[in-house]
């Protein structure tokens, strides 16, 4: 069984260039060590999810980890809050709601 | 938050009854009396529907229950069948049957027990092997060596209950009045209850304050005994719908329902932190995970899903673990319902009778096991 791991959020390096991810299959970019959150909203892209019960909009809300509200799916890695959790270069990153069916 | 007092020493409402405690046996109990045309007022210390019965798991099992509540349950179910359509919303209410797990030989023992006495009692339940689990829920682990099957069991939202209940009851001309923690109760020639939003008075009493049901009734110079148990529940991310059952464990140490947006909520009684005086309720970690790895043991698909949020909630338990409904010993109009091992599965019934016992002294199901005064002469 696996232990719950120690999560430490580097920050931002924009000396150190910028990663090349997508999000619903549209090519995004961002700095090493940034949040996928920031990313997104530099994109433009505020809609991170819709709710299963009325199909509502989510996204961005509280900014540190805590509502779960700014959750994505990262292939290969699985679903992250989106606020707390830096982008790597060359991932596919989408919608969450359902991610386990994937 | 001290300092609110009551603003004067006038009265500031009367009913012919009080009911102290805004969760699901008051606020029932205040229905049935409503409903019957009585006036009512109820007292909430803090907001209507603000704890156990809003942050339990919302588990409407029978076959967790102790063998002398399994007709109780099966009674309540006859009101959650229609819970929806009497107070027009929907709340969530499923009954798609639970299975009850067993890991060893001698859970299974335990599970044959249950079984037999719950049977005679009029659950319909049935036994399953290994094959048969595997057959019917391929999801439950294959270490799950036995397994029983009841179609009764289920559950519903008490976070959509709640609203729809406060609004049933306030249509039915219910007084609700919210933050006015209880100071003193005085017996003259009516029943007066000074609290932080003022003085109200009435014929007769009813305490439905759950965990804090002692304190009540020592106001009032009776003696309940009630424990506090601080049980944690957690829900996961959405996923794919694929449990249509609640899952209990022949221990009673898990509960388990994917709901209808996908989540998983756990729960089973693993206990937290926390007491009344204090105010204090929260997660002991170490505990949790005890919990969570048993919840992953039994569906080895949720070690896929993260877990959004784990909370606490008090629930008042009597020392036999049956609840308290009847007169409070020592009293002819002050009455208590409170503390059921399954409370929000059993709320319902139990507000219901207590508001018959009010209306007419008698009620529709026996309740001579839940006498208030059954501890009255022990010591502590």
């Amino acid at each position: 069984m696996s232990q719950p791991r120690m999560r430490f959020i580097e920050g931002v390096k924009p000396q150190e260039g910028c990663v090349h991810f997508t999000f619903e299959g549209k090519p995004c970019t961002g700095y090493v060590g940034e949040t996928i959150a920031s990313a997104l909203m530099r994109a433009g892209i505020l809609l991170l999810r819709r709710t299963r019960n009325g199909h509502q909009a989510r996204g961005y809300y509280c900014g540190m980890g805590i509502c779960w509200e700014c959750a994505v799916y990262i292939e290969g890695i699985g679903v992250v809050r989106s606020c707390t959790h830096s982008i790597g270069d060359g991932k596919a990153v989408s919608f969450a709601d359902g991610c386990c069916s994937k | 938050m001290m300092g609110r007092e009551a603003p004067h020493n006038s009265v500031s409402d009367a009913a012919e009854i009080i009911v102290i405690g805004g969760g699901i046996f008051g606020l029932f109990c205040a229905l049935t009396l409503a409903e019957a045309g009585k006036s009512v007022i109820i007292l909430e210390r803090s907001r209507v529907w603000s704890e156990a019965s809003a942050v339990n798991a919302g588990s409407l099992a029978v076959q967790n229950k102790l063998p002398a509540l399994v007709p109780y349950a099966l009674w309540a179910w006859e009101l959650w069948g229609t819970m929806s359509d009497r107070l027009g919303a929907d709340v969530g209410v499923r009954r798609d049957g639970g299975y009850k797990v067993a890991f060893s030989d001698a859970e299974a023992e335990r599970l044959d027990q249950a079984l037999d006495e719950q049977r005679a009692l009029g659950l319909n339940a049935q036994r399953l092997d290994r094959h048969e689990i595997r057959a019917l829920a391929p999801w439950i682990s294959p270490e799950c060596v036995a397994a029983t099957f009841s179609p009764e069991d289920g559950y519903a939202s008490p976070t959509l209950v709640g609203p729809a209940l406060r609004r049933k009851v306030e249509a039915a001309g219910v007084m609700l009045i919210e933050n006015a923690g209880v100071q003193a109760i005085r017996q003259t020639a009516s029943i007066r209850v000074e609290t932080t939003r003022g003085i109200f008075l009435a014929e007769k009493l009813a305490l439905t304050t759950g965990a804090w049901s002692m304190k009540l009734a020592a106001m009032v110079g009776s003696k309940l005994p009630v424990s506090l148990d601080v049980n944690m529940v957690s829900v996961t991310e959405p996923a794919k719908l694929t449990i249509p059952n609640i899952i209990t464990h022949a221990r009673g140490i898990l509960t388990l329902k994917q709901v209808a947006n996908g989540s998983c909520l756990i729960g089973g009684g693993w206990q937290g932190v926390g007491t009344i005086n204090d105010a204090r309720k929260d997660i002991d970690y170490d505990q949790l995970v005890h919990n969570l790895r048993l919840a992953m043991r039994v569906i080895p698909g949720l070690s896929k899903l993260n877990v959004l949020r784990s909370w606490a909630g008090y629930e008042g338990v009597t020392p036999d673990s049956y609840p308290y409904l009847g007169l409070l010993p020592g009293h002819g109009n002050i009455f208590c319902a409170a503390c059921a091992r399954g409370g929000f599965t059993l709320g319902p019934l139990m507000g219901q009778l207590l508001g018959e016992l009010i209306l007419s002294g008698a009620t529709s199901k026996p309740i001579d096991i839940f006498d208030p005064g059954r501890f009255s002469h022990v010591t502590a």
